[in-house]
């Protein structure tokens, strides 16, 4: 109590922060309310018909849900095992280059992708991988295939390729946090480790690494709440008829079923489900980076 | 810590503070109803006589305007600053980043009750009928009667009587000005003028060169349409033999469809059907696989965008394009700077069905803090002279006069074309002004800042007229061909609440379709088509195709009652 009375000042700072999470964070959640409610806007919150369940029983018979559902994870756990990890490689590759100026220039040449809004991502992609597009141009003079790939219509090709553009939007600014993570290592160490005559990898495996996994696993407790969390930009930009068995995302179905048709109430249902599964992955996470590694968020 | 830097931290945080309420706090929208507005509550204001138009009461007044397109005007340009020093009345306008049909914007007002003063909305917007319904809305007849009274003949006599009668809602009162409804009067109007059939009517596009080199045959059925392309993709195997966007073929091969005459719905007797029912359509599908089956239809048309198709196009990569009569004046592909792009004949079946719904609604939300001066003003507005200054801009003397486009003539009265509004003559765009058009259509009418941008409502039987040319050759025999395959269904002007259970069953028939028919498009046989469809129209089914149908022809029959056509 006497220290907080003597940082009052300090603790009366952070008093604006504490509201804004009240306000915009903790206080919507109430507007959950809507997913158990045949929600009418004239008639608001409190006067809408409630109506239990019924928004999740039809979600849960909706064939088209459990179809978004099972292409939302199957992405998610294939960003989760090649995405995420990533950054951290391209951040310990980056960090072994000798000459300083070449290394700034892949950081910095890496960081660009991410500063580009997916549309445009999206269509200078579509633009690449078409028919008669620069990569299946290439192929064809190579000899590689005889007839260009049907890169964006064939379903089995949606999930690997959202791979790779997940990667080359998002690894250089991923990166970002490792690398400062990296730099905050005691020299002494690599020091050490040299003395005692450890090569670059032996280096990397046994100081880098090892430094670099509390935050590694705090940021993958993060991560594995998105699990149930698909990329809307992909699946609306780059999907189409021909792949919608692997594109069409959970949120891409809520859009549709929800917020397109103005059924807030069901769209609703949908993102507490989401929410939920979200929360009680994040508590699994946690409670297993804790007992695997001792590293836990909270 | 010292004491002053004490002070200055719990200063900080209060202005921080006071910083993140003033966010959370209500609109502070105080220019609606500013400057001089009377500012009286809905209904006590005293009735004007009716020659106290909006040149009577010209004390400046702001009115907060809303509207869900993004191309809509801040109210700032020139035409809006001539009216608002005819008027007085000025505009604070919102408007989305981007369209907002779905009406996002509008729940969101309804539900911080926020509603502004007037808003202009796409007639289609999802949110008009619960702005009606949750009695969020000013009767129109009500506001005409009290403030008004000389609009309902304007409307009557100018627009045509339909607008305050075909909108009526179920308690017999209209809440909405439709603009761009096809009312006789307008279809009149058009016929008469050679502006019936828009540039933009779907058609097949052709490269003239190829199309001369195999002697340019007839093309005006699927068969002999297929057997030309067949030969001309033949001639060029390195080309892209049919080229569209996904827009005009996912789902529904959109763009086929008026080539077979496909209406909006199937009448099977007295009972209203989807189209997935009409034999048609089926025809239509099957055209799509015999295309894709020859490799003249591939899926890049159900995948591009318009801005790939267009590159694509202009780079000289497709034979046949799917595009619009304009691409007559589209710049040659680049690798022929010698040829052009043509339209072909239409099918011999071609019919472009069109349901009169309007182009854009505008309602007065009992939220309006002057009822009187709006009504005033949209009485001006719907007027033959505020039709001229919203929509036609300055008026010159000649088709010479012109000074600028921000405020310079850009219209005259051409007397040699008479005209039923007009007895001065036909309105015409001055030489210049119309020169400026054809050369940045957009900018252009961004500089000038009038039409379309500042609507309030639009009579198109006056606004177009200045771009119907019934002495253009070209545009008359277009027309000519056009404007018979033109059809209109007011009968099939079905309201179906896309959050009910009908609209559910709408909206996945709609996704059903659009995975069936891309399988059905690129079916492996014919067997396979056949099994395809079959399956398709099973899924329908269990979907409950059967209940939406049903309503359709409850709705048909009461609209046939309402349109005096039992």
């Amino acid at each position: 109590m006497q220290t907080f009375k003597s940082q009052m000042a300090l603790q009366l700072m952070i008093l604006p922060c504490m509201l804004f999470l009240l306000i915009f964070a903790y206080v919507p959640i109430a507007g959950n309310v809507i997913a158990f409610q045949e929600f009418n806007l004239s008639a608001g919150f409190f006067h809408s018909r409630f109506i239990g369940l019924a928004n999740f029983s039809e979600m849960f018979a909706d064939p088209s849900f459990y179809m978004a559902m099972k292409n939302t994870v199957i992405l998610s756990l294939l960003n989760m095992l090649i995405v995420f990890p990533a950054p951290l490689l391209f951040a310990l590759i980056i960090n072994e280059i000798p000459f300083l100026r070449f290394k700034k220039l892949v950081q910095t040449s890496s960081y660009l992708p991410n500063f580009i809004s997916f549309a445009m991502v999206a269509s200078m992609w579509i633009f690449l991988l078409d028919p008669k597009g620069m990569v299946n141009q290439s192929l064809l003079l190579l000899h590689l295939v005889k007839h260009p790939i049907e890169f964006w219509t064939e379903p089995g090709l949606f999930r690997p390729l959202s791979v790779v553009i997940g990667i080359w939007k998002g690894v250089g600014w991923g990166a970002i946090i490792y690398l400062a993570a990296i730099s905050g290592i005691n020299p002494d160490l690599y020091e050490a480790a040299k003395m005692d005559g450890a090569g670059r990898i032996k280096r990397i495996v046994h100081i880098t690494l090892p430094n670099l996994i509390p935050l590694f696993s705090i940021l993958f407790i993060l991560n594995i709440g998105t699990l149930f969390s698909g990329n809307l930009d992909q699946s609306v930009l780059l999907g189409n008829s021909f792949n919608k068995e692997t594109s069409y995302v959970i949120e891409y179905y809520s859009l549709q079923m929800g917020l397109e048709l103005t059924r807030y109430s069901y769209a609703t249902a949908v993102s507490f489900f989401q929410s939920v599964m979200a929360v009680l992955l994040v508590l699994i996470a946690n409670w297993f980076s804790g007992k695997a590694s001792g590293n836990r968020l909270f | 810590m010292g004491k002053k830097t004490k002070s200055l931290s719990v200063l900080l945080t209060v202005c921080a503070g006071a910083a993140l309420l003033a966010g959370c706090s209500g609109k502070g929208n105080d220019a609606a109803g500013s400057a001089g507005s009377a500012s009286q509550p809905a209904g006590s204001a005293a009735a004007s006589s009716p020659a106290e138009t909006a040149g009577g009461d010209n004390s400046p007044v702001t009115l907060s305007l809303y509207s869900d397109r993004a191309w809509y005007s801040d109210w700032t340009g020139p035409g809006a600053k001539r009216i608002e020093q005819k008027t007085g009345v000025s505009f604070t306008v919102k408007k989305p980043v981007q369209d907002d049909s779905d009406g996002k914007d509008i729940a969101l007002m309804i539900a911080s009750n926020s509603l502004p003063d007037v808003m202009v909305v796409d007639a289609n917007n999802k949110m008009l009928q619960q702005l009606i319904d949750g009695n969020y809305l000013y009767s129109m007849d009500e506001l005409i009667d009290k403030y008004a009274p000389d609009l309902r003949s304007i409307l009557n006599e100018q627009y045509g009587p339909e607008l305050l009668t075909n909108f009526k809602e179920k308690d017999g009162k209209t809440y909405k000005l439709i603009s761009g409804y096809q009312t006789e009067k307008y279809l009149d109007e058009a016929k008469k003028y050679a502006g019936l059939a828009p540039v933009w009517l779907p058609q097949l596009v052709v490269r003239k060169d190829y199309y001369d080199e195999i002697g340019r045959p007839d093309t005006s059925t699927p068969e002999k349409f297929l057997d030309a392309l067949e030969q001309m993709a033949k001639n060029h195997p390195d080309k892209i033999p049919y080229l569209g966007d996904k827009s005009q073929h996912t789902g529904d091969l959109s763009w086929f469809a008026p080539q077979f005459g496909i209406e909006p719905y199937y009448l099977d007797g007295n009972e209203v059907k989807n189209t997935i029912h009409d034999p048609k359509w089926k025809e239509m599908l099957k055209f799509g696989y015999e295309m894709a089956g020859k490799g003249l239809l591939t899926k890049e048309s159900f995948v591009n965008t318009n801005d790939v198709t267009a590159q694509k196009v202009a780079a000289g990569d497709s034979i046949v394009w799917a595009y619009n009569s304009t691409a007559e004046d589209a710049a040659p592909p680049r690798d022929n700077p010698n040829t052009k792009f043509e339209m072909l004949q239409p099918f011999e079946s071609y019919m472009y069905p069109t349901v009169p719904t309007g182009w854009m609604a505008l309602v007065i939300p009992k939220s309006n803090k002057n009822p009187e001066r709006t009504m005033k003003l949209l009485e001006y507005a719907a007027s033959k002279e505020g039709q001229t200054d919203f929509f036609l801009g300055v008026q010159g003397k000649s088709a010479d006069d012109f000074q600028s486009l921000a405020d310079g003539p850009h219209f005259y009265y051409d007397s040699s074309v008479p005209n039923d509004y007009f007895p001065e003559g036909k309105p015409t765009y001055t030489k210049n002004f119309g020169d400026a058009l054809n050369k940045d259509w957009n900018g252009t009418w961004n500089q000038v800042d009038f039409g379309e941008h500042i609507m309030l409502i639009d009579n198109w039987a006056i606004a177009n007229t200045v771009q119907w040319n019934p002495s253009d050759e070209k545009r008359a025999a277009y027309d000519k061909l056009m404007a018979p395959k033109m059809k209109f269904f007011p009968e099939f002007n079905f309201k179906i609440d896309s959050a009910s259970d009908l609209g559910v069953i709408d909206a996945k028939l709609k996704s059903l379709k659009e995975d069936y028919v891309t399988k059905l498009v690129f079916a492996s046989s014919d067997a396979n088509f056949e099994s395809t469809f079959n399956s398709f129209e099973k899924m329908a089914d269990q979907l409950g195709v059967a209940k939406l149908e049903a309503e359709y022809t409850r709705q048909y029959a009461e609209l046939k009652q309402k349109l005096g056509n039992p």
